[in-house]
C-alpha cells in the first residue's frame, strides 16, 4: 500500500477536505512543489480505524498524517515543514523523479 | 515563529506534567517546554489533548531529524497510544521541535502550530 505511487499520504480527511491542521499542511507543502491530489495516493485513516492502527504500527509512529516516497517513511507534519523549510523536500522528490514546481521555478528566473 | 522567551505554556495538567517527567527523565534536556495547545482545540481551559513540545538536549548531536522525532515519541508511547477511557490521559496532537544545544543557541525560533481544521475531535 505504501508502495502503490511514488508519494503515499496517510491523513485525516481527503485532500479536497482535510479534517486536521497537520494533514492540512502537509498536503499544502506538496501542492507548493506542484504535487496535486491526482498524482499522489491518500488515504483518509478517519474512514479506516483498522488502517488507522495499522499504519502506525507500521512505521512505528504514533501520529497522523504520514508521508511516504517510493515506500520508504519520509515523516509528519514537523519534518515535511522543516524539510520543506530548508530545501530538503525539492532532493527528496528528485530523488525519486518528481521535479518540485519550486525548482523549476527557481530555474526559470534564472533565465 | 516566535522567541522562546514569548512562549506561554498553557494549562499545565496532569498529563503535562507526565509529559515533562517523561521527556526530562529519558532525554536529559537542558531546555525543555511542554507547549499545552489544547484551548483552541474545543477542550475548554484545562483540556489537554493537542501539545507542542521544544526538547533541547545533547543527545540529539549527530542525530539525525526523523530519528530525533522518533526519540521523543518512544519516551511518549505510553501517553501517545494508550486509550484510557475517557481519553483524558491521551495525547490526541503532538508537535516536536527537537534540536541540540548548539542549535537551540543558534536559533531560539519555535514555529508555529498550524491550526487545526476540525477534525470533530478525532
Amino acid at each position: 500500500m505504501v508502495k502503490a505511487n511514488k508519494v503515499v499520504v496517510f491523513m485525516k480527511g481527503v485532500p479536497e477536505e482535510p479534517r486536521c491542521g497537520f494533514s492540512n499542511a502537509v498536503i499544502k507543502i506538496l501542492e507548493f512543489h506542484g504535487l496535486k491530489p491526482d498524482v499522489y495516493s491518500a488515504h483518509n485513516v478517519l474512514d479506516n480505524e483498522e488502517l488507522r492502527q495499522d499504519i502506525k504500527t507500521f512505521s512505528d509512529w504514533p501520529t497522523i498524517p504520514q508521508v511516504y516516497f517510493n515506500g520508504e517513511f519520509i515523516g509528519g507534519c514537523d519534518v515535511l515543514i522543516k524539510m520543506h523549510q530548508n530545501g530538503e523536500l525539492i532532493e527528496e522528490l528528485k530523488k525519486i523523479g518528481i521535479k518540485s514546481a519550486l525548482l523549476a521555478a527557481q530555474e526559470e528566473k534564472k533565465e | 515563529m516566535s522567541s522562546s522567551a514569548a512562549i506561554d505554556e498553557g494549562y499545565q495538567g496532569p498529563l503535562a506534567s507526565k509529559i515533562r517527567a517523561k521527556l526530562s527523565a529519558e532525554l536529559a534536556p537542558s531546555h525543555l517546554l511542554v507547549i499545552n495547545e489544547s484551548a483552541g482545540h474545543g477542550a475548554g481551559p484545562t483540556g489537554e489533548s493537542h501539545f507542542k513540545v521544544v526538547v533541547v538536549s545533547d543527545r540529539f548531536a549527530s542525530v539525525a531529524r526523523l530519528r530525533r522525532h522518533r526519540m521523543v515519541n518512544d519516551s511518549l508511547a505510553e501517553e501517545l497510544n494508550t486509550q484510557s477511557a475517557d481519553h483524558k490521559q491521551k495525547i490526541h496532537a503532538l508537535s516536536i521541535v527537537a534540536k541540540t544545544p548548539e542549535e537551540w543557541a543558534a536559533s531560539d525560533a519555535v514555529p508555529a502550530t498550524p491550526p487545526c481544521g476540525g477534525g470533530g475531535g478525532r
